[in-house]
């Protein structure tokens, strides 16, 4: 199975040779290689995120990147009714268990070093989800969010098997 | 698609065993694995990154050979009707 996908990082390193690792705290499922599904979202991401006051040269970098992977290697949260069910059973029943432990939520971040660290689900290299909707007006008419936000992530660098730089932009603000 | 009977059975027989011992350690240790774990991703990236950038060059060569090679029928041999 292969999808194409996109990331944008600000040009502060150069053109980059590689998708950079995202630090899980931050992110939707830890730490892992965080991708957008959508071009338009990508620059919207890049305008919005990587424009901030730490982006020395005003510019950032668009890439297409080629995923490969075996579909037993992957969970479709978004578009795979099964997927979606089953991963949401998973997650309230560690965090059902996490609770009576230790007397507060776990983040998901926790989720994913509890199964990495019991290692369960070691095939699994991909998942699609869908991010939470902000005041964004690619995906929003009239308060209705009509359009899902897609990311995916990948926890297997070996499955990124192209990345080709697309294009450098200038922040708009 | 994933397989979810073997997915949720691997979870079940973890989640329903683990000790408090185990949760406890698991917990305290949290910090180093996720260190453990970036470090090994980092790895595999770094593998990956120089992998494909393998490739692109491979392709280049074969392009590069196959034009200067005589057996093959290039564009300005072809008689354009």
């Amino acid at each position: 199975m292969k999808i194409e996908v996109y990331h944008t990082q600000a040009h502060n390193k150069g053109i980059l040779k590689f998708p950079e690792l995202a630090d899980g705290e931050e992110q939707w499922l830890g730490d892992g290689f965080y991708f957008w599904q959508d071009y338009q979202l990508t620059e919207w991401w890049g305008d919005f995120k990587k424009c901030k006051n730490w982006n020395r040269y005003r510019k950032y970098d668009i890439y297409k990147v080629d995923l490969v992977f075996d579909e037993n290697d992957f969970i479709d949260t978004v578009f795979n009714e099964q997927d979606y069910y089953n991963f949401v059973g998973s997650i309230e029943k560690f965090a059902k268990a996490y609770q009576k432990r230790f007397k507060k939520k776990p983040t998901l971040e926790e989720f994913n070093l509890f199964i990495k660290k019991f290692k369960v689900w070691e095939n699994i290299k991909i998942i699609r989800f869908q991010d939470v909707p902000e005041n964004d007006y690619l995906v929003e008419v009239n308060g209705f969010y009509y359009k899902k936000r897609i990311q995916i992530r990948v926890n297997k660098p070996t499955i990124i098997s192209n990345f080709v730089h697309l294009i450098t932009k200038d922040c708009i603000k | 698609m994933a397989n979810w009977e073997k997915l949720n059975k691997e979870f079940d027989a973890i989640i329903d065993n683990i000790s408090d011992q185990e949760w406890k350690d698991w917990y305290n240790l949290i910090e180093v694995q996720k260190e453990m774990c970036q470090m090994q991703m980092m790895l595999e990236a770094k593998m990956q990154s120089e992998k494909i950038i393998f490739n692109k060059l491979l392709g280049k060569l074969i392009i590069n050979e196959t034009l200067k090679s005589d057996s093959i029928v290039n564009f300005s041999n072809i008689n354009l009707v």
